[in-house]
């Protein structure tokens, strides 16, 4: 139980872009200013995947990003979540027949929170890190 | 044996909460609501709640440093003294109050080196630039302290300070100077060089992950309360009534006056770059400790 309230208040994120066009990043840091101020929920941006609890990946994966994408995956520590944010990130978007695009985050790593939008707006990414903080608490 | 306890108790507890109101003022001063004052004791424990992630290619020093730098920082505020309770307390506690802290900064250094990541490189590098730096103006204080009491043990220096309050003219430089280097060693802004967000990706620690990373951030909050703790013990005798709980309640006071005074300076200041900050630390303070102890040597 104290684990559970610990792990739900304390969710440090690290934010992977994996070939997105950028829209998605800028909506990401912004909802880290003070405008809508991500930190009072103790959700802080980190450096490092070795820091992070949950991973945030925007963009659809393409051939290039793919194997760095499973590492950054490997140095995040257990207990982790993904939170998929922007459609590109979701489903691949308009980019999904493409030929340089390995396919959408679900295809190779587990998926928790999808955040839908062309850019998502700050506030949905912020309740989309705030439900993986939810699922975060209750994993093992 | 149980006044030591209290120290320990003390050490940590003021630890995370000084941390944690350094972090809620500064979001406050930022026209932000900021975390909750026990945000950083939260972090702590959920970093214990990690699985390990360790690069490939650490070396025995990669998992050594945190540990060693959780051992100095922690014996060094047990060597401070609470508001009078003084349990460790020898003649020249004071060298090694400051020697312990240097060795649990240049712990962090040498766990940056031994990641193995340009970025925790060039972190711990610009570190050692900053730590060198701020030596020549802590000798200063040191020898400033010593003109003025004689002492050069911290609580030998409160008693004389609280018995000739005089003593505090010729000595307010040096406390400036002190806050400067407490500034200077605890890496926060205009000195924050080696940890710049923006630059290098968090420096020493990039590495870090877990319970490794968690004896790093209880290090650094150890570091916070004593250098701030050394603060507040060389102003108690400036406020100090007879009675011990009036004292302690005092010391605590002055505590969080010390840390607020840091998080207006943290919000107010921009990053100097490493070559600014390396002049302004070897410069500032040098010039106020050397003006403290001259006018110290003229009261003599």
């Amino acid at each position: 139980m104290l684990r559970e309230a610990i792990l739900r208040r304390s969710v440090w994120v690290f934010h992977f872009n994996a070939s997105a066009c950028n829209g998605c990043d800028i909506e990401v840091t912004a909802a880290f200013t003070p405008r809508f101020d991500a930190e009072r929920f103790g959700v802080k941006l980190v450096s490092s995947p070795r820091q992070a609890d949950v991973l945030l990946v925007t963009g659809p994966v393409n051939r290039q990003a793919l194997p760095r994408l499973l590492r950054v995956y490997k140095m995040v520590p257990d207990p982790k979540v993904v939170v998929a944010v922007g459609t590109c990130a979701c489903t691949a978007g308009v980019f999904r027949e493409s030929p340089v695009i390995a396919g959408p985050l679900e295809k190779y790593i587990p998926v928790d929170v999808y955040v839908y939008g062309c850019p998502p707006r700050p506030h949905n990414i912020l309740s989309g890190i705030l439900e993986a903080a939810r699922i975060l608490s209750k994993k093992r | 044996m149980s006044e030591l306890v209290v120290v320990a108790l003390v050490s940590v507890s003021m630890a995370f909460l000084l941390a944690g109101i350094k972090r809620k003022l500064r979001a406050r001063i930022q026209g932000r609501v900021g975390p909750p004052v026990l945000q950083p004791l939260y972090d702590f424990v959920k970093l214990l709640l990690k699985s390990s992630s360790m690069p490939e290619t650490a070396t025995t020093l990669y998992t050594l440093a945190p540990i060693l730098c959780l051992a100095f920082s922690l014996a060094a505020c047990l060597v401070l003294p609470v508001a009078g309770l003084a349990p460790l307390s020898f003649a020249g506690d004071m060298i090694v109050f400051f020697l312990l802290l240097t060795a649990s900064s240049a712990n962090l250094v040498a766990g940056g080196l031994a990641s193995s990541n340009p970025y925790s490189g060039l972190g711990s590098s610009r570190g050692l630039l900053l730590l060198t730096a701020i030596e020549l103006p802590l000798a200063l204080v040191i020898a400033s302290l010593y003109a003025a009491t004689g002492e050069l043990g911290l609580a030998e220096i409160a008693t004389k300070l609280e018995n000739n309050r005089v003593l505090y003219a010729p000595l307010a430089p040096s406390l400036l100077a002190l806050l400067v280097y407490a500034m200077g060693k605890t890496w926060t802004t205009p000195f924050s060089a080696p940890k710049a967000e923006t630059e290098i990706m968090d420096g020493p620690t990039i590495e870090y992950g877990g319970t490794l990373l968690a004896m790093f951030e209880l290090s650094h909050f150890l570091e916070l309360y004593a250098l701030s703790g050394l603060l507040s013990n060389l102003l108690l005798p400036l406020v100090a009534t007879p009675y011990v709980y009036i004292n302690i309640t005092l010391y605590l006071v002055l505590l969080v006056l010390v840390v607020a005074a840091l998080a207006v300076l943290e919000s107010v200041f921009a990053r100097l770059r490493p070559d600014q900050a390396f002049k302004a630390l070897i410069s500032v303070p040098t010039l106020l400790a050397l003006s403290s102890l001259l006018l110290a040597g003229v009261i003599r």
